[in-house]
């Protein structure tokens, strides 16, 4: 890797397959990300958060004797801490893809980050918005937690299985089966999972608005997540892996 | 021929280096899903033995990022 040239100056900013610079691309990609998120929470969702449990508190149905170990403020505090590992882990799981994937699976740098990043999205934050939608504090979901969180897996699960065959299919199949076969690959676990897994049914709303407001909160957070963590990702792969990564001017590309 | 043969061992290795680094950072990565977004106190129990911890306390402390995040939190 680290032998590639010492780069004449690279006007065609072309990127080279980084190798285990993936690692740092991932993992700063996803901090960023995950600062990102915790900024917009900070600056909107806590609000709409913190209306959610007051009127869960004041709702007495629910006397909240259980002794909460930690006060709203720390749990603000740990909202942070909690976007800042959610970032790594996501950027690691990013950055571990493209690694297993390898540049012939997935492309050369930049197109294998939008899409690996891009899938990440799919199944981490459309898919389970569509079955799942965010819940705040207060509104409890019908199904028990264990079945919540395992549908939420097998459905992020299927998002990205149906990449992962789409991509296939579009490798190793030919002419008219190849766009079909593609198209059926990367929809159809998702539409079994969506059909198959258990339906939320009715959700008793305590506050109609505030639940709409709550989860354009969650969508604005996740997709903040995101799209920072694929902008990130784009900006490191151009500009934080030194000189001997940067493709200088009339080089081929090294990886096919 | 003995280049060739050289460098195509190189990058095999090289490849599979990476392949299996890619492997760690996958579990690595689950894992620290799995402490922001998943763990229900199970990691608390595997530390109480050791008297160490005790309870829902990640759950708790991580409550708001998972809400906000769209995972299921309870």
């Amino acid at each position: 890797m680290a032998g590639t040239s010492a780069a004449s100056p690279a006007t065609e900013r072309r990127v080279v397959w980084p190798g285990l610079g993936w690692l740092r691309v991932g993992l700063l990609a996803g901090l960023a990300g995950g600062l990102g998120a915790a900024a917009f929470n900070g600056l909107l969702g806590e609000r709409v958060l913190g209306e959610a449990i007051r009127l869960e508190e004041a709702g007495a149905s629910h006397p909240i004797a259980i002794g909460e170990p930690f006060s709203r403020g720390e749990q603000q505090g740990g909202m942070i801490v909690g976007e800042l590992v959610l970032g790594a882990g996501l950027g690691l799981l990013l950055a571990g893809a493209a690694l297993l994937a390898g540049t012939g699976f997935v492309g050369t740098a930049r197109r294998a980050w939008l899409i690996i990043a891009g899938t990440g999205a799919w199944a981490f934050l459309a898919l389970p918005a569509v079955k799942y939608p965010a819940l705040p504090p207060g509104v409890e979901s019908p199904l028990p937690i264990e079945t919540r969180q395992l549908s939420y897996l097998v459905l992020v699960g299927a998002g990205l299985l149906g990449v992962v065959l789409a991509r296939l299919a579009s490798l190793y199949l030919r002419r008219w089966l190849r766009p079909v076969a593609a198209a059926i690959a990367f929809t159809l676990p998702a539409l079994l999972a969506l059909a198959l897994l258990p339906a939320e049914q009715t959700v008793t709303a305590v506050d109609a608005d505030l639940l709409v407001r709550f989860r354009a909160a969650a969508l604005g957070s996740q997709a903040v997540f995101w799209t920072l963590t694929a902008a990130a990702g784009l900006w490191l792969l151009e500009h934080s892996l030194g000189a001997s990564f940067r493709q200088g001017r009339g080089r081929r590309p090294r990886a096919g | 021929m003995a280049v060739a043969r050289a460098v195509w061992l190189g990058t095999a290795v090289i490849r599979a280096n990476e392949r299996l680094v890619g492997g760690i950072a996958l579990m690595v990565g689950a894992m620290l899903f799995y402490l922001a977004m998943l763990d229900q106190g199970q990691v608390a129990e595997l530390l109480l033995a050791s008297g160490l911890a005790s309870g829902n306390h990640l759950h708790e402390f991580f409550h708001d990022g998972r809400h906000l995040g769209g995972v299921p939190c309870h």
